[in-house]
């Protein structure tokens, strides 16, 4: 039997003799520790995988000699990303961090906007069957427009610039989210309503102390999903609307100009950043919710 | 007037997306509970039984007849009929004492005496110590004794339990099932009790309702003397456990081919 026994198991019974127990319960030190390592481990593994495939594709692509132009390798690549970064090298005008700032402020403004929107009508959506039943039809149309179609209707409401990326990402983030949400609400278990109700709970006192905490983690996928979608279309979006700044912006003047390296580089950054912003920022508040939600168990 | 009286209760869904069939689910059921008694309802599985504790509870109106409490015809739930559903029905992110406070808030009970009121509910189910954890640190017997802590603590008049033990282990089914008939002893609660066990319904009860299968009636009622010695081994507790058992439809889940 000890051989199955797992890691976790083997770091506890390191703890049981000295340990302070308490009640059953045993003081452990070093296993949330452990477990950060473990996940760093699984991310590095993860990334260096993707590296690998990348550098032989780009070494065999070179080596056939099927274009005059060369395909970038990731050696190239980080070595221009870091005269971005560190030695101040101009990416058409402006340093990196001008651009990842406009970048970034567009997506937060919009996603702010959409995540708001996105809430509030998911929710009463979720919440009213009957209004459920005549919302998502034209949410689900809505849905079934690919962000770059709102192209027309951007620039016929905004004109050219920051407003029409704005409003592209809006519409598709928005409609995202709203459909999530309102999945959501719509998962909570009846019992749990039933019993708030029994109890002669109002209805706005069971949609904000039942329905929205049981749906929190829900939500806050929803919250991942549509931020993932926001921040594609932002790049797609600034390539095309003529911001004059930002990161989607500076890969089609890439293309313009053949400079492929730049736009490896620029696709790297808008890589870390999307990586960070759901892993580090969003993962961690689901985290917390989850603990909050009591839903996971032991920690 | 009993407390609760149902009469010509009947339910019916709908079998298809069309609506052009409907199932009769319960079908033309008078029962009149007076204050204090402990009513077993026991049948077969899909018989009705969970049907009527909705309509007494308010969770659902009947297609025809009328549920009325206190003379009152049942228009939706409220805090006298507390219910102890079958599945967990606390609230995972409050703490035991919270989620027994979030009923008190909700029926709108005094605010100061609030965690007072829920503490000694608590006490009264064994589970005082157990006031600061998540119910997902519980297991499912004290899940359930929370949920009875709950009415408790609303003083609800009427306890609706539908098969709240089932999902339990032997063991620990036997003790709440003695823990609760002592409760009763003492508070004189009116308690509406399913379960499809003929041994819990003759261990618990003050009378015994037998439903037909599908669609479900009420085919044979049996009053139980307090004094009756109940114990699985006693003479009388055997012949009155035979009775309803020779009168109990099989289920409709079982493999026989139909007559």
């Amino acid at each position: 039997m000890r051989a199955h026994a797992s890691a976790d198991d083997r770091l506890i019974e390191r703890h049981l003799d000295g340990g302070c127990t308490d009640g059953g319960f045993v003081d452990v030190r070093g296993g949330r520790a452990r477990d950060r390592a473990k996940t760093f481990g699984s991310i590095v593994a993860g990334l260096t995988v993707v590296l690998a495939i990348w550098g032989l594709f780009a070494l065999f692509f070179n080596g056939t000699g099927a274009s005059a132009l060369r395909f970038p390798t990731p050696v190239e690549t980080f070595a221009r990303l870091s005269e971005y970064l560190f030695e101040g090298r101009s990416l058409y005008g402006q340093s990196i961090y001008a651009h990842v700032g406009a970048s970034v402020q567009r997506l937060l403004v919009a996603f702010s906007l959409a995540a708001a929107f996105g809430i509030v009508l998911g929710s009463v959506l979720g919440y009213f069957t009957r209004i459920y039943a005549i919302g998502m039809a034209p949410v689900s149309i809505f849905q079934m427009i690919p962000g770059l179609a709102w192209l027309p209707i951007a620039i016929l409401l905004f004109g050219l610039g920051d407003e029409s990326a704005v409003f592209i990402i809006f519409a598709v983030s928005s409609m995202v989210i709203t459909v999530d949400v309102a999945g959501g609400i719509r998962m909570v278990p009846a019992v749990l309503v039933r019993a708030a109700k029994m109890a002669g709970a109002s209805g706005p006192a069971i949609f904000l102390k039942v329905l929205v905490p049981q749906a929190s983690v829900s939500i806050i996928n929803a919250l991942r999903v549509g931020m993932s979608s926001a921040w594609r279309v932002l790049i797609a979006a600034e390539m095309v609307v003529g911001t004059g700044i930002g990161l989607g912006y500076s890969i089609e003047l890439t293309r313009d100009l053949l400079d492929y390296v730049g736009a490896f580089a620029c696709i790297a950054v808008i890589c870390v950043i999307g990586l960070a912003i759901d892993r580090v920022v969003l993962a961690t508040f689901e985290k917390a919710i989850r603990h909050r939600l009591g839903l996971e168990e032991g920690y | 007037m009993a407390l609760i009286e149902l009469s010509h209760a009947t339910k019916a869904y709908w079998t298809d997306r069309s609506k052009r069939r409907a199932r009769i689910v319960l079908d033309d059921v008078d029962l009149a509970i007076e204050e204090g008694e402990f009513v077993c309802l026991i049948g077969p599985s899909g018989c009705g039984k969970t049907v009527t504790l909705n309509l007494i509870a308010g969770f659902e109106q009947p297609t025809r007849g009328s549920v009325r409490y206190r003379g009152r015809e049942v228009a939706g739930p409220g805090p006298e009929r507390g219910v102890v559903f079958q599945e967990y029905s606390l609230l995972p992110w409050l703490t035991v004492l919270e989620n027994v406070v979030f009923a008190l808030d909700s029926c709108g009970a005094p605010r100061a005496a609030r965690r007072d009121t829920a503490l000694s509910a608590l006490r009264a189910v064994g589970l005082a110590e157990f006031a600061d954890q998540r119910p997902n640190l519980l297991s499912g017997g004290m899940k359930q004794r929370v949920a009875i802590a709950r009415l408790l603590a609303m003083d609800s008049d009427v306890f609706l339990m539908d098969e709240p033990f089932s999902a339990l282990d032997e063991q620990t089914r036997a003790a709440l099932d003695a823990s609760l008939f002592h409760l009763w002893r003492e508070r004189r609660k009116t308690v509406v009790f399913i379960t499809h066990n003929i041994s819990e319904a003759v261990l618990l009860a003050s009378r015994i309702v037998l439903y037909s299968g599908t669609p479900g009636s009420i085919i044979g009622q049996w009053r139980v003397p307090e004094d009756l010695p109940r114990d699985a081994g006693s003479p009388e507790a055997r012949r009155l456990h035979a009775e309803i058992r020779d009168l109990m439809p099989a289920s409709a889940c079982s493999f026989a081919e139909d007559a």
